[in-house]
C-alpha cells in the first residue's frame, strides 16, 4: 500500500460526498454567458452620493478630509527600467536580457507579498503584503513601500497598516482593482477593499476609504491628484465587471463627483490627462469611447472591439498615440490578441499572438506598456499542439512596431492581474 | 447530440475529476468551482471538448489551470493559513477532512504535482506538461511533496 493511499482514498470520499450540480444548470451557465447584464444605473448613483459624507480616515475621525496641496509632475515617458514581478517567496525584479533576480524576499511561509507597483519616478516600490497572525488566528494587510536604486537593490522598507482590510474570499476571485496604484505626485496611492475604495498617503499613512464602491478599475488622471472609480464587480465569484457611472475623487478637496454621464467598466486616461477612454463591462458591447476631463463630448473611437475574456481593460500608450486593448480570437474563449488603435483616427494594428522561444504561440492575459511607450509587456500562456489549453505560462515583451521580435522575458510565470504600474521608468 | 455526449461524459468523468481536483487546491468548494466551470466551457466550445483525444484531460486541464491561475492570490492566501481551514464537519470519524487538511498544508507547488502524479495517475512528463514545468522540477517536487507529506500525516494522525 502507497503511503498515498489514504490520501486517494480520502479525496475520493470527499468526493463522493458532494452532491453533483444539476447538468441542465450547468448547461444554462453556458448560455448565460453571452448575455448583457443590465446596468443598475440609478443603485449605483445612490450609493455614489450617499458616500460623500461618509468617508472616514483610520485613525477614528470622522471629519471633513483635509486638503493637501497637490505637487504633481508634468507626465512624460520615460526611461524604461526594472519590471517587478510577484511570486510565492517574494518580489523579483526582472529586465529584458537579464536574469530574473530578487527583490526582497518574503522571509517566511506566513508572509505573502503581492502586486508591485512603481511610483512614477521610479525611485520606489509599493505592494501589499498579507501576513498570517498565528495568535489570533488571522490576516494581517499592510502597504510597504520600498525604495530601489537604479542598479535594483532595495533600501530599507516602511510599511503602512490596513487595520480592517480584510482578506479577499478566494471563492470570489482576485481582480485588478486590488492592486494599488500611484497618484501622479508619488504620495498617494489607492486601491480597492472588499465594498469600498481606499485612497492613502504613504507620507502619512493616512488612509482614507470611500464605501459603497467594488470597482474593477481605478485610474489617477495625470497631472492632477483626481482619481476616476469605474465598474463593479460585486460579488460576483467570475468577477465579471458591470458598467457603472464613473466617479471622480478630488484628493485635496475631498469632492466626489459623476463624469458626466459616463459610464464605464474600465478606464484609461490620455497621459496629458485631457481625455478618458472607457469601455462598458464585459458584456456590455464592445465600443471604445473616448471623453474630455470634463464628460463632455463623447465619442465612439472604435465599433467593434470584439469581445474580452479577462485582463487589463484599454491601456493608452505613455507616448499618447496609441491605445491598447485585447480580444478573443475566433471566437476562442481564452485565447486573446492585442490591438492597437491609432487614437488621431481610429485606424488598428493587430499583434498576433507572438510566436517566442520555440515556435510557441502565446497568447495574453493581460498586458502592460514599458515607460518609453515602445514595447508591451504580457503576461501570456502557451498551448501545446497535443493539448487543448493553458500548458504553460511566462512574461514575454513585444515592441510593438517590430512585433517579431518579441522575446520571452521569463518563463513558468503567472501575474495572475498585471499592475499597470508593473514596468518601472529608469530614476532620473 | 452534443450536449448529450457532453451529458454522458459529465456522468462518468465528473467524481473522478472532483477528486483529482480536490487534490490539487485542497479544497472540495474550490474543486467543485473549478471542475463545474471547466465543464461550463466545454458546453461552450463543444467542438474543443469533443473534438481533443482526451475530452476528460481537457476537462482536467482547464480545471487545473483555473485553480492555478485564475485564483493563484488568493489560494496562496488561503495556504498561508493551515488554522483558517475547514474544520472538520461532525461525524467526521474517517478521517478523510483531516487528509485533506495535511494535504492541504502543502506548498501549492508540491501540493499540485503530487495530485496529478498520485490521483489523477499521470505520468511524470504529463504532469510536467500539464503544469508548464520541466520534468527535473516535477520530479523534485514529487520528491519533497511525499516527504513532507508523510510527516504531516504521522502529525495529523496522532490527532485523530
Amino acid at each position: 500500500m502507497s503511503e498515498l493511499t489514504p490520501v486517494r482514498e480520502a479525496v475520493q470520499t470527499l468526493a463522493s460526498r458532494s452532491p453533483s450540480p444539476d447538468f441542465g444548470e450547468l448547461k444554462r451557465r453556458a448560455t448565460r454567458r453571452g448575455r448583457r447584464r443590465v446596468i443598475t444605473v440609478a443603485a449605483a448613483a445612490v450609493v455614489i452620493a450617499g458616500s460623500v459624507p461618509a468617508i472616514t480616515s483610520l485613525d477614528g475621525d470622522r471629519r471633513a478630509v483635509q486638503p493637501a496641496v497637490p505637487n504633481i509632475p508634468k507626465a512624460d515617458t520615460g526611461t524604461n527600467g526594472w519590471i517587478a514581478l510577484d511570486d510565492d517567496d517574494g518580489i523579483y525584479l526582472v529586465r529584458p536580457g537579464q536574469e530574473l533576480r530578487p527583490l526582497l524576499r518574503a522571509g517566511s511561509d506566513e508572509v505573502s507579498e503581492l502586486c508591485p507597483a512603481w511610483s512614477p519616478d521610479g525611485t520606489r516600490m509599493l505592494f501589499t503584503r498579507f501576513s498570517f497572525t498565528s495568535e489570533s488566528p488571522s490576516y494581517s494587510a499592510e502597504l510597504v513601500i520600498v525604495p530601489v536604486s537604479e542598479s535594483g537593490s532595495a533600501g530599507a522598507p516602511t510599511a503602512i497598516a490596513l487595520d480592517g482590510y480584510g482578506v479577499p474570499d478566494p471563492t470570489k476571485g482576485w481582480y485588478p482593482g486590488r492592486c494599488a496604484t500611484w497618484a501622479p505626485d508619488g504620495r498617494w496611492v489607492a486601491f480597492a477593499g472588499r465594498g469600498e475604495v481606499w485612497v492613502a498617503d504613504t507620507q502619512t499613512s493616512v488612509i482614507r476609504r470611500l464605501p459603497g464602491l467594488e470597482p474593477s478599475e481605478l485610474a489617477w488622471r495625470p497631472g492632477t491628484d483626481e482619481l476616476a472609480i469605474a465598474g463593479d464587480n460585486g460579488s460576483d465569484p467570475e468577477g465579471r465587471s458591470l458598467s457603472t457611472p464613473v466617479t471622480m475623487y478630488s484628493v485635496s478637496t475631498g469632492e466626489i463627483r459623476q463624469l458626466g454621464s459616463v459610464e464605464a467598466g474600465a478606464i484609461t486616461w490620455s497621459p496629458d490627462g485631457s481625455t478618458l477612454a472607457y469601455t462598458g463591462g464585459e458584456d456590455d458591447p464592445g465600443e471604445l469611447w473616448l471623453v474630455d476631463a470634463d464628460g463632455a463630448k463623447a465619442r465612439l473611437l472604435v465599433a467593434d472591439m470584439g469581445r474580452a475574456n479577462h485582463g487589463i481593460g484599454p491601456e493608452w500608450s505613455p507616448r499618447g498615440d496609441r491605445i491598447a486593448y485585447q480580444r478573443v480570437v475566433g471566437g476562442r474563449g481564452e485565447s486573446h490578441e492585442v490591438v492597437l488603435v491609432n487614437v488621431a483616427d481610429g485606424t488598428q494594428t493587430v499583434l498576433a499572438p507572438p510566436s517566442v522561444d520555440r515556435g510557441r504561440k502565446w497568447y495574453p492575459r493581460s498586458v502592460s506598456w514599458s515607460p518609453d511607450g515602445t514595447t508591451l509587456l504580457y503576461d501570456a500562456w502557451y498551448e501545446l499542439d497535443s493539448q487543448v489549453g493553458d500548458a504553460g505560462s511566462g512574461m514575454i515583451v513585444v515592441p510593438v512596431d517590430q512585433p517579431s521580435r518579441a522575446a520571452l522575458l521569463t518563463e513558468g510565470w503567472s501575474a495572475a492581474y498585471l499592475s499597470n504600474q508593473s514596468w518601472g521608468r529608469q530614476p532620473p | 447530440m452534443r450536449d448529450s455526449e457532453i451529458q454522458e461524459l459529465y456522468a462518468a468523468s465528473y467524481r473522478r475529476l472532483l477528486g483529482q481536483l480536490i487534490g490539487v487546491t485542497g479544497s472540495v468548494a474550490e474543486a467543485e468551482d473549478v471542475v463545474q466551470e471547466a465543464f461550463v466551457r466545454g458546453l461552450s466550445h463543444p467542438r474543443r471538448l469533443l473534438g481533443a483525444d482526451n475530452p476528460e484531460a481537457w476537462l482536467r486541464t482547464v480545471a487545473v489551470n483555473l485553480a492555478r491561475s485564475r485564483w493563484r492570490r488568493a489560494q496562496r492566501l488561503v495556504g498561508l493559513a493551515p488554522r483558517l481551514v475547514e474544520e472538520p464537519p461532525q461525524g467526521d470519524t474517517d478521517g478523510s477532512v483531516v487528509l485533506l487538511q495535511a494535504l492541504r498544508m502543502l506548498p501549492a507547488g508540491q501540493r499540485q504535482v503530487i495530485a496529478l502524479h498520485h490521483l489523477a495517475d499521470l505520468s511524470v512528463e504529463q504532469v510536467a506538461a500539464t503544469l508548464g514545468l520541466p520534468t527535473g522540477t516535477v520530479k523534485a517536487r514529487l520528491a519533497r511533496g511525499r516527504a513532507t507529506l508523510a510527516t504531516l500525516l504521522v502529525e495529523e494522525g496522532n490527532h485523530v
